[in-house]
């Protein structure tokens, strides 16, 4: 009896309407990240409505996005048969011609479409690279592009110290500072099929901070740093590997005193499935800690391994991320409070609010236990903040809780952060 | 000879043209005077005809300008002015709403004497290139913008709304802004005049992704999910501050 209500409902159900719950069914799987099953819903309601405007629009978008223009090029084709006045369709169709490498194609239906409207600046922007031999898109030509950001801002600290024995605890640890960060370098190659990433990327980073109480306020220990990041990126098959290298030099009380040098190179392998990213790291830092600074303790490593799946629930982006630690002096004798074994985990979340706001949240929690003294110690952090952005800046905002239980008293504590500022991109 | 070129081009420049229909979901139907007929997909829609959609209906216009409107359901509009001149993009396209909701996704007008408008009994939007919602229920309106700008006048004033979300009305007799929709708001809105497809064919960037997302990804650590994070200084290490590199100096004398 089923059977036969389904079966007669689809005879009496209109073709548009027998596509339309297709074509909802196939914007369930894309806000899912699951591009296969939208595809597969899409093409379904193709079948039973070929000459569906939406479903030729969306099947088009889809075949795009998987690297599939030629398919894209036709069903934009017959498109446009249907729907003659179509415009976002027919630089859609320029696109496509252009990526199967039918430029002149792609340059007679772009003067079409300035033709209908000479002042579409996507159109005339796509042209002009159509003739200067550019990418048509304009989104990546493959060369070196030059970014660079400074940010500004100020940060109110409640514990700059932490729980170090080195400052009474009578002592008001709590401090405002100034911020500065300044960010340059380049990146190379095509972000083609790399989720986003350029294949090279080269950076240099100076950050400072400045506290408006003076630098006793900062205690010696909060740091000024410069550094570079190297990253290279590949495809294989279904795996995108990454290299990651970082140098950074630390100082303390505005660059006047070196106390470290950090040196952090990491591997990563991530895959896609669904709407999944799973992402599996392997890094070590080493701390090469200047010897006379009594702050710092001997030359140390860290060993990270760690387990993360982004996912993408439109329009909200969730991690889930795992990793443990070992941390081990570098003399290979045990050092209290310096050799560790730390399993940690966190969940954040990323949101769009509203136009050019968004918001996120994170929460986690990390437990070490040391090898000297049978010290244990659990970490809560949670923090929150938003973001609202401009054209060449952006204004963020943040603020963070972190508490620190451990067995012995003197390192039990909380810790509140504020921070707030400007940053202006060049990219 | 000279002014006859003239009278000509203007003539061609105010051609009164018809509007094609793109999509029909549900019941639909075409009023022109007392005879009312289902609106058929790819049909003709002259200037002066009324379209009204069932409790199920939908259905989507094409302009000859290339400007795009969904209808959702019970939905009554008037197809009021509709002249295309040379290019495309010059024209004057007005549509009333009697009721019901209405998206419009609006090519960006050429030249001084081109307008598009969207009415109501109490207010008119007037926009240059975006995408934006309206709906009435006949006394009071709700305009939101989904991308883009638009102006809003009427008898109790004006208002400009700009970007994703911004919304304003007609609410007891003025104009005035409301607070802006979420993104789930504005997706939930789209649904409602085209159905789901009508979100997938927002989030699907035809250029691809030129954001700074892969510069902010770049520049984080690896166990940084965003650089927009405090650091993740550790109990263990000396060191607070703002430094967004993980570091882990160690104090053995604790």
């Amino acid at each position: 009896m089923t059977f036969l209500t389904l079966v007669l409902s689809s005879l009496l159900t209109a073709p548009a309407d027998q596509a339309q719950a297709r074509l909802d069914a196939a914007q369930v799987a894309f806000a899912q990240g699951d591009l296969d099953l939208a595809r597969a819903e899409v093409d379904a309601a193709l079948s039973v409505d070929a000459d569906n405007p939406d479903a030729l629009l969306a099947a088009a978008r889809l075949a795009r996005k998987a690297g599939d223009p030629d398919t894209a090029a036709r069903h934009l084709a017959r498109l446009l048969e249907l729907d003659p006045d179509d415009d976002d369709a027919r630089f859609e169709l320029a696109l496509a011609q252009a990526e199967v490498g039918q430029r002149d194609a792609a340059g007679s239906t772009l003067d079409a479409l300035v033709a209908r409207d000479p002042q579409r600046a996507e159109a005339l922007a796509a042209r002009a690279r159509l003739s200067s031999g550019d990418d048509v898109r304009g989104t990546d030509t493959g060369g070196v592009k030059p970014l660079a950001r400074l940010g500004l801002g100020m940060t109110y600290d409640s514990n700059v110290q932490l729980a170090s024995s080195q400052v009474p605890s009578t002592v008001d640890r709590s401090t405002p500072t100034i911020d500065v960060e300044a960010v340059g370098g380049i990146t190379y190659g095509r972000a083609d099929q790399l989720q986003g990433a350029r294949p090279f990327t080269l950076l240099a980073r100076v950050t400072n901070q400045t506290s408006t109480d003076g630098d006793e306020a900062l205690h010696g220990v909060v740091p000024s740093t410069i550094g570079l990041i190297a990253q290279g990126q590949h495809r294989f098959g279904a795996f995108q590997l990454a290299l990651d290298m970082r140098y950074t030099e630390i100082f303390v009380d505005s660059f006047s005193q070196h106390v470290q040098r950090l040196i952090a190179p990491s591997v990563w392998a991530s895959r896609a499935m669904g709407r999944h990213v799973f992402r599996f790291l392997g890094g070590i830092e080493y701390r090469d800690t200047e010897d006379d600074v009594t702050i710092a303790g001997p030359d140390n490593v860290t060993y990270e391994l760690a387990l993360r799946d982004t996912m993408r629930l439109a329009p909200v982006r969730l991690i889930l991320d795992l990793r443990g630690a070992i941390n081990k002096a570098s003399d290979n004798t045990v050092q209290a409070l310096v050799d560790f074994k730390e399993v940690a985990g966190f969940a954040y979340a990323w949101v769009p609010v509203v136009g050019s706001l968004s918001a996120f949240g994170l929460g986690e929690v990390a437990g070490r236990a040391f090898e000297a003294g049978d010290v244990k110690e659990v970490t809560y952090r949670t923090e929150l903040g938003a973001r609202y952005g401009f054209d060449v800046f952006e204004l963020h905002a943040e603020y963070g809780f972190m508490r620190n239980v451990s067995d012995r008293d003197a390192r039990t504590f909380n810790r509140h952060v504020v921070s707030a500022g400007v940053r202006f991109w060049y990219q | 000879m000279n002014t006859l070129i003239l009278i000509t081009h203007l003539v061609l420049a105010q051609t009164p043209v018809t509007a094609r229909v793109v999509q029909v979901i549900g019941k639909v139907e075409l009023i022109s005077g007392q005879a009312v007929a289902p609106l058929d997909r790819f049909g003709e829609v002259p200037m002066g005809t009324i379209i009204a959609t069932g409790d199920d209906g939908r259905c989507s216009l094409r302009l000859p300008s290339g400007t795009l409107i969904r209808l959702g359901s019970n939905t009554r509009v008037e197809v009021a002015s509709l002249t295309r001149g040379d290019p495309a993009a010059a024209r004057k396209e007005t549509i009333k709403v009697s009721v019901g909701r209405l998206w419009a996704k609006v090519t960006k007008l050429f030249g001084n004497d081109s307008r598009f408008e969207v009415q109501t009994d109490n207010a008119v939007a007037g926009v240059r290139g975006t995408a934006f919602f309206v709906e009435t229920n006949g006394k009071q309106d709700q305009f939101v913008v989904d991308h883009g700008a638009i102006s809003v006048n009427g008898a109790g004033g004006s208002l400009s709304l700009d970007g994703p979300g911004a919304a304003g009305g007609f609410h007891d007799g003025t104009l005035s802004p409301t607070n802006p929709l979420s993104a789930g708001a504005l997706a939930a809105m789209r649904a409602d005049v085209g159905g789901g497809v009508t979100n997938l064919l927002a989030d699907t960037d035809p250029t691809g992704t030129t954001s700074r997302e892969p510069f902010r990804d770049t520049l984080v650590g690896p166990d940084d999910p965003v650089d927009d994070l405090q650091p993740a200084a550790r109990p263990t290490d000396s060191f607070g501050g703002d430094a967004s590199i993980t570091v882990r100096l160690i104090v053995p004398n604790l």
